[in-house]
């Protein structure tokens, strides 16, 4: 069985190496200088591309650049800055030619890339947020949870200090997907303790979509996309390089990553990848105790290969991700009454002295992933096909009778296959763009009988077409788009009745999602975009047949087959308004309705086991209502010293019984003052950072359902410090952080474990990365 | 002649893609044998010196859910000492699995408690002990005083910290670990 599937992938990258069409010889060179409008002075680590081709290079130090291997005919090319809105020309090559261009420049904006949906340049009609390779270097030793949380309206669902699960505007799980390097993500994203299987090493950019309105990506994004990529290749720039070492007090966590990319050969046309990391941690600590076994162990690595010649490129890559982490030790309950009894302590019932051992509970995951993707450009498109396999193994150990400890309790593999084929086009003035695809998704995930357990979600198989065309028009001052996409959902269920005879039952789902949306930049200073878009996603198996005992929270989860999809309809606005040309504001306002909600709902009679009576939620279906907004303000204070405040709500009803929805992130607000310094004669520049998090109590929740209310409040202060200098021609960058500083003791509404334990105190951290030719600081714009 | 290779390439794809779609036909899943599961509590009472057997039990054959269990509850005489045995069982497999011995083996990860509710007139004390000379409570006495009636609540708690305070003595409040089973039986005592 396994076999097969490696078998695909070795066909399929056969058929991309043979697809590949060898074509005449290709020697004319574009060579140029990129600078300022302004004042002239030269603009170095821009970047220029071909759109055409993909070829691409970055500026050098004195703004000038060199593409060479180009055969003779029109390009469009594109040059981009940080901070500068990006520009196109049309270039009809016959020989080599020499290129003056100009960049229009705001200097106030190259300060920092903050984290905001961006409404000036790249503009789209949804709210979105980025982090850029800066900005996610600052998250070496954390997880892709804790880095998302940097960016406004997306908070965790988190279970004790190590795993984060992503929530976009109070969603997460199902309602949200996660594209990994091209790849649809499968795992068992249903599990509320079920992290994504991703390493913050691995990525060099971060998008996230707040809403729908993004149809390559399915139509069952009601929450959210998060888009996770690894960055280009270098095909024509040198070689880069990155060594990562981090170190934090609380936990005495130790990581390490390092990440290279380089051409290979000297003709520009192969280029390679490599980037592993490592990290081990160990019991957190809460002001006052030992989170005891709340360790963890990661070990990832990941390639990439590339070749690209003329107007085709294939490219393959290969990741793997393996985590061990500890489940808090004094969560693992037994019935209510332990429940009960863990909650009357005012510390937890098991600690113990700082230790690195991972012991039951625990979770055990890993997730490979390979693919290979051709591109084959035209003079008016890009044809693109992507397939990918991917394995999910998860494995959740329990404390267990007898000799059982070493026996997961849950024990889960998913295999998944991905086969994306789509046509981009663009019109000659570059105005029109548009995406036509055709998706293919196969999910196949078996149960180990292994664990002497009954299964909570049962085996299946899911085959999933979809078929997509997006366009979208963009003058100077006005963007339109529109989106429309069909997805077909056939799932075949493998399950044991209580009489333990199988029954294999079908289920059959197809709908439409769709997107449109405006956004308008009549001058420099106001910035406008409304985005209306439907999304449909079909119940999940864990929500059609779960059946049996939720051990962190002490009560009986049962599915029901006879759940119908859920549709979403979504409004979202937003207004960016340049203020005085140092304070620029955001405002995202948003407003969702989704039929047939699917929730866990308490059923009145509680259900009598031999561990004492439970009480029983059944998934069922309401009509939901959420809205809300998340906005930010920038103000350059002076020169070097920003303000930044981010502040984010939501509220999230139940339509049919009028209460409110159960666990929604509470409303926050955050504040962050940043001095950066100039750089100085010898190339030296520091940073410092102060900054606040308040976060009020939640307390819109339905009465009667959870056995305790929503935690206080809290506000946390963290401060950083970073500095850094030239090496050579390399770079070096040296920061120290300190999250909590007042050793604050406090509890998080969305943390699983918050029953049970304080959330983490003071940590202090240690961060030092050697950036071999300046690697990537200064081109996320790729 | 690269028209020619295009539609070769086209085909490739698509029996590839057929291939790859059709060669996922799901093999039929075991059923899990339940290892751990404990169908049945029996508490066999007898009364010192001679006297009537009681027999409290809790017997839920198909596990959680489906089917309630029942619950038997038990009359005893006022004034009288009982000599108690505990039984675990697994009633699911066949034979029918006694799990009283794993609780044996692992004695010092595992105790019993009892508690009176609701008003009945009585106390216990453990006869058997673990490796480390704890308690763990598979054989006791029951001690009923005067007439009286109210439930026992049973519990087997699995990795409870015997040191702590009360715990030997038979109450749970300090001892943590996480509970294999609880279950209330109905009682009362008579003349």
């Amino acid at each position: 069985m396994r076999f097969r599937h490696l078998g695909c992938l070795f066909t399929c990258i056969q058929l991309a190496v043979a697809s590949l069409a060898l074509s005449q010889d290709c020697t004319l060179q574009i060579e140029g200088l990129l600078t300022d409008d302004h004042d002239k002075s030269p603009l170095s680590y821009a970047n220029v591309l071909i759109l055409e081709t993909g070829k691409g290079v970055a500026t050098g130090e004195n703004g000038s650049f060199l593409i060479q291997g180009l055969c003779p005919g029109t390009y469009t090319i594109q040059y981009s800055h940080i901070g500068c809105t990006p520009k196109t020309m049309n270039v009809d090559l016959k020989e080599n030619i020499f290129l003056n261009l100009q960049l229009e420049h705001h200097t106030e904006l190259l300060q920092a890339i903050i984290i905001e949906s961006r409404s000036f340049g790249k503009a789209i009609s949804q709210a979105k947020g980025e982090l850029s390779s800066e900005q996610i270097t600052k998250f070496s030793g954390k997880s892709l949870g804790q880095a998302l949380e940097s960016i406004n309206g997306v908070q965790s669902l988190q279970t004790g200090p190590t795993v984060f699960k992503p929530v976009i505007r109070g969603l997460h799980s199902n309602r949200i997907i996660l594209f990994n390097n091209g790849l649809r993500q499968t795992g068992q994203e249903w599990g509320s303790d079920h992290a994504p299987e991703v390493d913050v090493h691995m990525i060099d950019k971060i998008t996230v979509m707040k809403g729908a309105g993004t149809m390559q990506y399915g139509v069952d994004a009601i929450g959210g996309i998060i888009i996770v990529d690894r960055g280009r290749l270098s095909y024509q720039q040198q070689g880069t390089g990155k060594f990562q070492l981090t170190s934090m007090s609380n936990g005495r966590l130790v990581s390490g990553g390092i990440d290279l990319d380089f051409p290979i050969g000297t003709k520009q046309e192969w280029a390679g990848g490599f980037q592993a990391s490592w990290k081990r941690g160990g019991d957190f600590k809460a002001p006052d105790y030992h989170l005891t076994n709340t360790g963890l162990e990661e070990l990832n690595a990941s390639i990439a290969l590339g070749f690209e010649r003329n107007a085709s490129g294939v490219e393959l890559f290969v990741s793997t991700f393996n985590t061990t982490m500890g489940v808090l030790r004094s969560a693992h309950i037994g019935n209510l009454t332990d429940f009960e009894n863990a909650i009357s302590q005012n510390i937890p019932l098991f600690v113990e002295d700082f230790s690195y051992k991972i012991n039951a509970p625990k979770q055990e995951v890993t997730h490979h992933l390979a693919k290979v993707e051709a591109k084959k450009w035209f003079r008016s498109g890009m044809l693109k096909a992507i397939y990918g396999v991917q394995y999910n193994g998860r494995k959740e150990f329990d404390i267990r009778r007898g000799d059982r400890n070493d026996i997961p309790a849950l024990s889960l593999a998913l295999w998944s296959q991905q086969m994306d084929v789509s046509f981009h086009h663009h019109s000659e003035n570059d105005r029109i763009h548009g995406t036509l695809g055709v998706a293919l998704n196969f999910q196949d995930n078996t149960n180990d009988p292994e664990t002497g357990i009954r299964p909570l979600v049962p085996d299946y198989t899911k085959i999933a077409p979809g078929i997509y065309l997006t366009e979208r028009y963009e003058s100077a001052k006005f963007i339109a788009e529109a989106g429309l996409r069909f997805d077909h959902q056939k799932l075949k269920v493998f399950r044991f009745n209580e009489m333990n005879v199988l029954e294999k039952p079908i289920f059959n789902y197809s709908q439409f999602a769709g997107t449109i949306g405006a956004s308008f930049l009549p001058s420099n200073v106001v910035s406008y975009a409304l985005n209306l878009s439907t999304a449909y996603r079909a119940p999940g198996v864990h929500e059609l047949f779960s059946e049996g005992l939720h051990h962190g929270a002490a009560s009986i989860e049962e599915g029901d087959p006879s759940l119908s999809p859920e549709r979403s309809l979504e409004i979202q606005g937003s207004i960016g308004w340049n203020i005085s040309g140092s304070v620029e504001f955001v405002s995202e306002v948003y407003g969702k309705r989704i039929n047939d909600f699917i929730y866990l709902s308490p059923l009145p009679e509680p259900r009598l086991t031999i561990r004492g009576a439970f009480p029983v939620f059944q998934y069922s279906q309401t009509n939901a209502r959420l809205w809300g907004s998340d906005f930010s303000l920038k103000w350059q204070i002076s020169k070097g010293i920003e303000s930044m405040t981010n502040g984010s709500f939501v509220r999230a009803n139940n339509l049919i019984d009028q209460n409110p929805i159960i666990f929604m992130p509470a409303d926050q607000l955050s504040q962050h003052f940043t001095y950066q310094s100039e750089k100085s004669e010898k190339g030296i520049a520091w940073k410092a950072t102060c900054s606040m998090d308040l976060v009020s109590r939640q307390s819109r929740f339905p009465a009667g359902i959870d056995i305790l209310p929503p935690p206080d409040g809290y506000q946390l202060v963290h401060g950083a410090f970073g500095i850094n200098f030239p090496h050579r021609d390399n770079e070096v960058e040296i920061s120290l952080r300190v999250t909590n500083i007042f050793n604050t003791r406090y509890r998080s509404y969305l943390n699983r474990l918050r029953y049970f334990a304080d959330e983490t105190g003071r940590n202090f951290e240690i961060h030092i990365q050697y950036l071999l030719s300046k690697k990537k600081s200064h081109n996320e714009s790729f | 002649m690269n028209h020619f290779k295009n539609k070769i390439s086209v085909l490739f794809l698509i029996s590839l893609i057929g291939l790859v779609f059709s060669s996922c036909e799901k093999d039929d899943p075991v059923p899990v044998n339940e290892e751990e599961l404990i169908t049945t509590v029996r508490i066999t009472c007898t009364p010192m010196p001679a006297g009537e057997t009681v027999v409290l039990s809790f017997v839920d054959l198909d596990g959680d859910g489906g089917n309630a269990p029942v619950i038997t509850g038990g009359v005893f005489k006022s004034n009288t000492t009982y000599d108690v045995g505990i039984e675990f069982l697994n009633e699911t497999s066949v034979p029918i699995e006694d799990i009283t011995e794993e609780v044996r083996n692992e004695g010092q990860e595992h105790q019993v408690f009892i508690s009176p509710n609701g008003g009945i007139d009585f106390s216990y004390a453990y006869l058997d002990s673990d490796l480390d000379g704890n308690p763990i409570g598979l054989e006791m006495q029951f001690f009923m005083g005067a007439v009286s009636s109210g439930q026992l609540s049973f519990t087997l708690r699995h990795q409870p910290k015997k040191s702590a305070t009360g715990v030997k003595e038979g109450d749970p409040t300090n001892a943590g670990g996480e509970t294999d089973v609880e279950v209330l039986f109905p009682v009362s005592i008579i003349e």
